[in-house]
């Protein structure tokens, strides 16, 4: 167990690094130049203090030389200023991360006991009109574009009915407690439903095929309560190929975080990437694009170890490399 | 039936790795599926793995195209080392060897025309025009028995019988010195077996072919070898001519064999089973892999490994056995 | 829906869509409209005879924006999902037919891609400058290359499912007799991969490219949606939407259009993928 969880963190890093190198050059190809920004911004700076400041913070350099310095750099905690901020970046990602772990894990939570519960049932009570409907609803689910998904209830909940705010979450600590759950409920609403389709599919699936399986048709026979057999035998070797879809979905996941955030105007690390992206705000976009990768590779990781635990039986690093 | 073998395997040895893992975190565990397995082919002759499922007989026969890397020895072809071969220079051997095998249908590739499967060796080694090779194709097929007219039809539109047929065209097309053949009318009716064994022969004796014909039907190895290799758990455990293998056996296990055949020669479909089961290929006895079903083993049979020798005044046949008849 | 016919109603539907987009020009010529022709005294025009469901915030007739941006969505979707799959394909066939380190690297590759935050990268990518990339400023900056653009981003996107099931195929047919009678008689990999292989895992490509074309539709809606992917004035159901939130308040039927559209074709591109597999996998019918 020790060894899966150091070889799946060495691996991470691997990603981690790699992901920090192609999104470090990416970052370099995004229009505009900070110093070109200086110098439009400050007009006693000439070309030629341009050159000098350009030396100076090395972006005269190989590509593969800046980015060794700023791994450096950022080895010892030190990610550089945000541009648009003037602030350090470390300072500005802390709370975002924060607010984006909370819409994810309470949309998460929600979306796993809808979409668990709703393929669970259906399982259970194949081809009854119920049944159908969860079908539908799931298939509509997983191609309503989130974006879309989130205009939609702000129209009608905050445009038609008027009875929650259709964004800004509103930052300060004399805000309450529950006008932040206010802010929160159409935000979870959206990303949950955008995901809870996704896991009904795969939980149906699932549980219809382990429920088809010899085991199963065994404890039947031998008389186990029908109860017994869903919880016991059925719901625990249907969540193994859940768990691993739903791992693989982590990405989406934040994806699906990262338009939400911005369709509410809530100020996570999604709206962080988009908004220091449109703003050219590169040390920003960078650090923030790499705690959303670190994040998913967290929540990936969080997975596979739950996985483990519900089949000790299957070597752990088979069940990925067998997929 | 001159000098040189045309086909001499040296050695061989199959290893499949059971794999674990992807970072090898458990140490996998063997199938030793060909175990130290050395035999010639001369050139014009048909030699016979005969042996029960799972005795590696197949993996033989793969290894010898290089379908498979040995483990370890060595297959020479024409005095060629296969398993030394870079790309082109097996390219270049295997022109000369045909493979036949078991599942007619599953052999020929469904998403093309007969006439394509037939002349696709033509193709890969780039010999005539495509008029030439659509020419090829139809005497082939004529010389097989299937009808110049089905030529542009699918595999799926054929009896297994004729797919078979067809298989055995494209084993020909680049005229080959030796044929591979796996099983190659086991899973044919038995009126239909007779008839492609019967092609088989004829094509033999026409074009001065080489057969390594791998069978687990004594019946069917009798009519159609001039010597016979017996395999069990990966080793061969008898090897002579035919008549002297199947009329005076000398290892157990191949009297065993033939005793579970009604007939010698008569009855088709005659499968070599026997009582008692053929160990795993991941965990082999010790010694002699067949002394837990050996009616005559003895203390030494556990402990040593017999080598494949000739067990005195009985002819050329060669056994593995402590004790021989 | 058990019926071959109401296996394909989804095909039908799409087939529909894409033969109304086609026949935007005619409409357009019909009733004397330009879809880009800006005219600022009809803003927000209610739906009349010469504009049947009115017009947007710049005046611009929506029935006509509607048709033009399902042109450019559809296409945009196909073109993708084709490069998605000759990816995902090639990707696929190399890991399952070469096995070893190369199967390994390729899926870890294939996973870790799965596994990130794939919009926040595309969005990085949408807003790469191209004339840093050398491409000359006439080119990056003319009209189409945000079609291009969008195109190859999205097609990078979306390979990854077709590159796993490829490789799941590959690594069946690899063992199948056909395929070693091919090796046996001395074919290339090439040759192997690609006249012997490849036509034999088509219909599972063919599945997983009809869920990617919806998959596509949906990356590009977002990009374009927010700023990034197609450009105005060329108009696509996801830009449509760019300025959904601020009209939202006046004009409700701005917002619905576009988006109900893209459900409808995204929903039947995973409903026509969904009926393929399970008429193609008796295992999975009924499912």
């Amino acid at each position: 167990m020790t060894r899966f969880a150091v070889t799946r963190a060495i691996e991470g890093l691997i990603v981690l690094l790699l992901m920090s190198f192609v999104v470090y050059g990416l970052i370099g190809l995004m229009p505009g130049d900070p110093i070109d920004l200086m110098i439009a911004s400050n007009p006693k700076l000439t070309t030629a203090d341009g050159q000098r400041l350009r030396a100076l913070y090395g972006l005269d350099r190989p590509i593969l030389e800046r980015y060794l310095n700023w791994l450096t750099a950022a080895v010892q905690g030190d990610f550089g200023y945000s541009r648009a901020f003037a602030r350090p970046v470390l300072e500005l990602v802390g709370p975002r991360l924060v607010n984006t772990l909370v819409l994810l894990i309470t949309a998460l939570a929600v979306a796993l006991i809808v979409g668990l519960g709703a393929g669970l049932y259906a399982a259970l009570h194949p081809r009854s009109w119920i049944d159908d409907l969860i079908g539908y609803l799931s298939f509509i689910s997983i191609s309503t574009p989130t974006f879309w998904l989130a205009l939609l209830l702000i129209m009608l909940f905050a445009v038609v009915l008027g009875v929650l705010p259709a964004s800004g979450m509103p930052v300060g600590a004399d805000t309450g407690l529950a006008e932040r759950l206010r802010h929160l409920i159409l935000p979870v609403a959206t990303l949950s439903l955008a995901s809870a389709g996704g896991y009904t599919r795969y939980m149906r699936a699932a549980m219809i095929e382990t429920l088809g399986q010899d085991f199963i048709r065994t404890a039947r026979s031998k008389g186990a309560s029908e109860m017994r057999i869903v919880l016991r035998h059925g719901l625990r070797n249907a969540l193994i190929p859940v768990i691993t879809v739903i791992a693989l979905d982590f990405g989406a996941l934040f994806s699906g975080a990262l338009i939400t955030e911005t369709m509410f105007a809530y100020p996570g690390m999604g709206k962080a990437i988009y908004d220091a992206i449109m703003a050219n705000d590169f040390n920003l976009a960078l650090v923030t694009l790499l705690f959303a990768t670190l994040t998913t590779l967290a929540g990936n990781f969080a997975a596979d170890l739950g996985y483990a635990w519900l089949d000790p039986r299957i070597s752990l690093a088979a069940g990925r490399a067998g997929t | 039936m001159n000098g040189a073998p045309l086909l001499s395997v040296e050695g061989l040895v199959k290893h499949f790795p059971v794999q674990r893992s992807l970072f090898r975190l458990g140490r996998g565990t063997v199938v030793r599926a060909v175990d130290g397995v050395s035999f010639e082919l001369r050139a014009g002759e048909t030699l016979a793995l005969v042996g029960e499922t799972g005795c590696g007989k197949t993996t033989v026969a793969r290894a010898a195209a290089m379908l498979h890397r040995p483990t370890a020895g060595r297959v020479r072809f024409r005095g060629q080392d296969m398993t030394r071969l870079r790309r082109r220079g097996l390219k270049a051997a295997r022109r000369h060897i045909g493979l036949i095998f078991q599942d007619p249908l599953s052999s020929l590739n469904p998403r093309l025309s007969v006439a394509r499967i037939i002349a696709e060796p033509l193709v890969i080694h780039g010999i005539g025009s495509s008029r030439d090779r659509r020419e090829r194709a139809l005497e082939l097929a004529a010389a097989v028995g299937i009808a110049i007219g089905d030529l542009d039809r699918h595999p799926h539109a054929f009896s297994g019988g004729q797919c078979q047929r067809i298989a055995i065209a494209r084993a020909l097309a680049c005229d080959p010195a030796l044929v591979i053949a796996d099983e190659p009318v086991s899973s044919l009716d038995a009126s239909i077996q007779s008839q492609v064994l019967n092609l088989m022969i004829d094509m033999k004796e026409r074009r001065g072919l080489s057969y390594l014909f791998i069978t687990h039907d004594i019946g069917v190895a009798d009519a159609i070898a001039d010597r016979v290799a017996v395999m069990y758990a990966g080793r061969i455990v008898e090897f002579g001519g035919r008549d002297e293998v199947f009329h005076h056996p000398v290892h157990p296990y191949t009297r065993a064999l033939l005793d579970a055949v009604p007939q010698l020669g008569g009855g088709r479909g005659t499968a070599v089973s026997e009582p008692g089961e053929p160990p795993s290929a991941t965990s082999l006895p010790s010694g002699c892999p067949y002394h837990p079903r050996c009616p005559k083993a003895q203390a030494l049979c556990k402990e040593a490994i017999p080598e494949l020798t000739s067990p005195g005044a009985k002819g050329a046949t060669l056994a593995a056995c402590h004790f021989p008849d | 829906m058990r019926s071959r016919a109401g296996r394909l109603l989804p095909g039908g539907v799409l087939v529909l869509l894409a033969a109304l987009a086609l026949c935007a020009p005619i409409y357009e010529a019909a009733w004397g409209i330009d879809p880009n022709g800006v005219d600022l005294s009809q803003r927000y025009g209610q739906p009349s005879f010469t504009h049947p469901l009115g017009t947007d915030e710049l005046g611009r007739d929506l029935v006509a924006r509607l048709l033009r941006g399902g042109r450019v969505s559809l296409s945009v979707g196909l073109v993708a999902a084709l490069m998605a799959t000759a990816i995902g394909t090639v990707i696929g066939l190399l890991a399952g037919y070469f096995g070893g380190k190369l199967d390994a690297f390729l899926m870890r590759l294939t996973d870790s891609v799965i596994a990130l935050p794939l919009l926040p990268l595309l969005i990085v990518l949408a807003a790469v400058d191209l004339t840093k990339l050398g491409v000359p400023a006439a080119i990056a900056q003319s009209e189409d290359v945000s079609l291009y653009r969008i195109v190859i981003i999205t097609g990078l996107a979306s390979w990854t499912t077709v590159a796993r099931l490829v490789r799941g195929e590959t690594l069946a047919l690899r063992e199948r007799e056909f395929v070693l009678a091919a090796i046996g008689q001395g074919a290339g990999s090439l040759r192997v991969m690609f006249v012997h292989i490849f036509p034999n895992a088509l219909t599972p490509i063919i599945v997983a490219a009809t869920l990617s074309v919806g998959n596509v539709i949906l990356f590009e809606s977002v990009l374009s949606f927010l700023g990034l992917g197609i450009q105005p004035p060329i108009a696509s159901w996801g830009n449509m939407l760019t300025h959904a939130q601020e009209t939202i308040w006046s004009a409700p039927a701005l917002a619905i259009y576009p988006g109900v559209l893209i459900l409808i074709v995204v929903a039947n591109c995973n409903l026509l993928g969904d009926r393929l597999r399970d008429s193609l996998d008796p295992r999975s019918a009924g499912r």
